[in-house]
């Protein structure tokens, strides 16, 4: 089997996700994001089971369209599936497209799939609360000098390394 | 100056959407590259052994950063016309302390954990479910929040603004820390290894 | 022995280089005596900007007097024209951001012998919540909904987005229902 290829210098491929973020500022008017696409998923999914639930409720609302047209019509939806399509061919590339679980040298399955569950739970209310995640909030709000982004940017990198100690057995 | 184009009305909604689909590719292809599609890579970031976020991240920002404000400069992107996300002082703050729990919990992102899963790693997907439970969660408390999330409204400011310093004070400022950063960070991981 | 330039080094120069320029490169936004020789993003024009595009002659400009036929007499500017532009018989609406400048506006209209002059109540928001969202209740009346048909068919018309939701939901602000319809954030 063909060994996976080395990563991309993490300058570099920051550099491109950078061009990326400043072509959509200049072809959009708008930066990057993905946890919004998610709060549009949550929603027409919630209303497509109960419509009377999100029918008079903000948070759903918001996600919402008026039912002529598919809330997934969005343009958050097609670019986080875009991000999915390109992280495939990125990995095909590089020989890197590989089914298995990426965890610590002492961690179980089962735990590191009950970490990622419930650190995907409290990230998606954290980035709900801040109205947004590291895509939205901290490379699009941070490019532009925005005072909330970079507060959410340094309460998230110091609340990882507050937090760090407590997760040490799954990663190292 | 006619740019950004769709706020001058060059293309429509339509065709703003094939416009997302390929930035997404584009984004998600670069964050695999990086590594950033892997969990236990994203994870060394809070044990200073794999820096890889910050690099990727800083660099980003940087060049972001630098690029609009130069295209602005040169008349080719009117800046008022880019969208400023607005700030809400506590929100931003404790939502970023909660979302960076999560993080080092999960060790990955919701933009890197589209890429782990199409990468074909299970706690991608898993990681997906769980953001999806926590927005879930968020909204149907949402009565209870609600006063936290509208509070502190500062509106839209940047930081140049808030500091009463020129816009291009704080890029420059911003490019030494990241500079500064980039060099502690070679350190660090030179020891770990 | 000379250092070889590295990837990392040519970006870090890069960056520090466009990042210093950036320290005395002054704001990115227009400068002020750009707004002062040109119109702004919101269409407004300093006097300058009139004074000079009737110098150059500026080919197809009017430049309007909103003002009353007396003020009018007294002063205004050189090759303004009255309200009295627009003709007896046509129709014309004015609108604003709100109604208030509107009414005036078409007051002055009519002021002016033109009978049909309309402003548009409620302003440019009205637009948005009345053609781009209008809304039915659910318990509405027969009538309503007989009338519902034609508000949704011209709210179609113009890529509007006719929706039953409760009367609790329609009741939002016209402003949020502005900001939803332009939503560019992860936020509501």
């Amino acid at each position: 089997m063909k060994r996976p290829q080395p990563y991309m210098n993490p300058y570099l491929s920051g550099v491109g996700i950078g061009l990326v973020l400043l072509l959509a500022f200049v072809i959009m008017g708008r930066g990057l994001g993905a946890s919004g696409a998610l709060s549009t998923v949550v929603a027409t999914g919630v209303s497509a089971v109960a419509p009377q639930h999100t029918a008079d409720n903000l948070p759903y609302e918001a996600y919402l369209s008026d039912g002529t047209v598919s809330p997934l019509k969005d343009w958050l939806v097609f670019e986080i599936v875009g991000i999915a399509l390109g992280g495939l061919l990125s990995a095909l590339l590089a020989r890197r497209f590989r089914p298995g679980i990426d965890k610590g040298p002492r961690a179980s399955n089962r735990s590191r799939l009950l970490y990622a569950f419930g650190g995907g739970t409290i990230m998606g209310l954290g980035a709900k609360l801040a109205r947004g995640c590291t895509s939205g909030q901290a490379l699009t709000g941070g490019a532009l000098l925005s005072v909330g982004s970079w507060l959410f940017i340094t309460g998230a990198f110091a609340a990882g390394y507050l937090a760090a100690p407590l997760f040490r057995r799954e990663w190292t | 100056m006619s740019a950004p184009f769709y706020e001058f009305g060059l293309f429509g909604q339509e065709a703003s959407l094939l416009v997302a689909l390929a930035i997404g590719v584009a984004f998600g292809f670069f964050l695999e590259r990086g590594g950033l599609g892997n969990a236990r890579k994203l994870a060394g970031q809070f044990y200073l052994t794999d820096l890889a976020v910050l690099k990727v991240m800083f660099s980003a920002i940087v060049t972001a950063m630098l690029g609009l404000f130069w295209l602005s400069q040169l008349g080719l992107v009117d800046l008022s016309r880019v969208y400023l996300l607005p700030t809400y002082v506590a929100p931003h703050s404790i939502g970023g302390v909660v979302f960076g729990v999560g993080f080092v919990m999960g060790g990955l992102c919701p933009g890197t954990s589209c890429v782990a899963a199409s990468s074909g790693r299970l706690d991608g997907v898993v990681l997906l479910g769980g953001m999806l439970f926590g927005i879930l969660l968020f909204n149907e408390a949402f009565p209870l929040v609600r006063g936290l999330y509208y509070s502190t409204d500062l509106g839209q400011v940047t930081i140049a603004q808030l500091v009463g310093l020129p816009y291009g004070v704080l890029v420059f400022a911003v490019v030494v820390v990241a500079l500064g950063s980039f060099v502690v960070a070679e350190r660090i991981e030179a020891r770990a290894r | 022995m000379t250092r070889p330039v590295t990837v990392n080094g040519a970006l870090a120069t890069a960056a520090f280089v466009l990042g210093l320029a950036a320290l005395v490169a002054g704001s990115p936004y227009r400068e002020m005596s750009d707004r002062v020789w040109a119109p702004a993003p919101d269409g407004s024009v300093s006097a300058l900007v009139v004074a000079q595009w009737l110098r150059e002659r500026k080919t197809g400009l009017r430049v309007v007097d909103l003002r009353g036929p007396e003020e009018y007499e007294q002063f205004h500017l050189p090759r303004a024209e009255p309200l009295r532009a627009f003709e007896p018989g046509e129709t014309v609406v004015v609108y604003g951001a709100d109604s208030l400048e509107a009414r005036l506006a078409a007051q002055r209209l009519r002021d002016a012998g033109i009978d049909t002059a309309y402003y548009l109540a409620d302003g440019v928001a009205a637009w948005f919540t009345d053609v781009l969202n209008p809304t039915l209740s659910p318990d509405a009346s027969p009538g309503e909904r007989a009338a519902w048909e034609r508000v949704a068919e011209l709210s179609r018309y113009f890529g509007g987005l006719p929706r039953i939701v409760s009367r609790g939901a329609a009741q939002r602000s016209t402003a949020e229902v502005m900001r939803r319809t332009m939503r560019r954030g992860c936020a509501f």
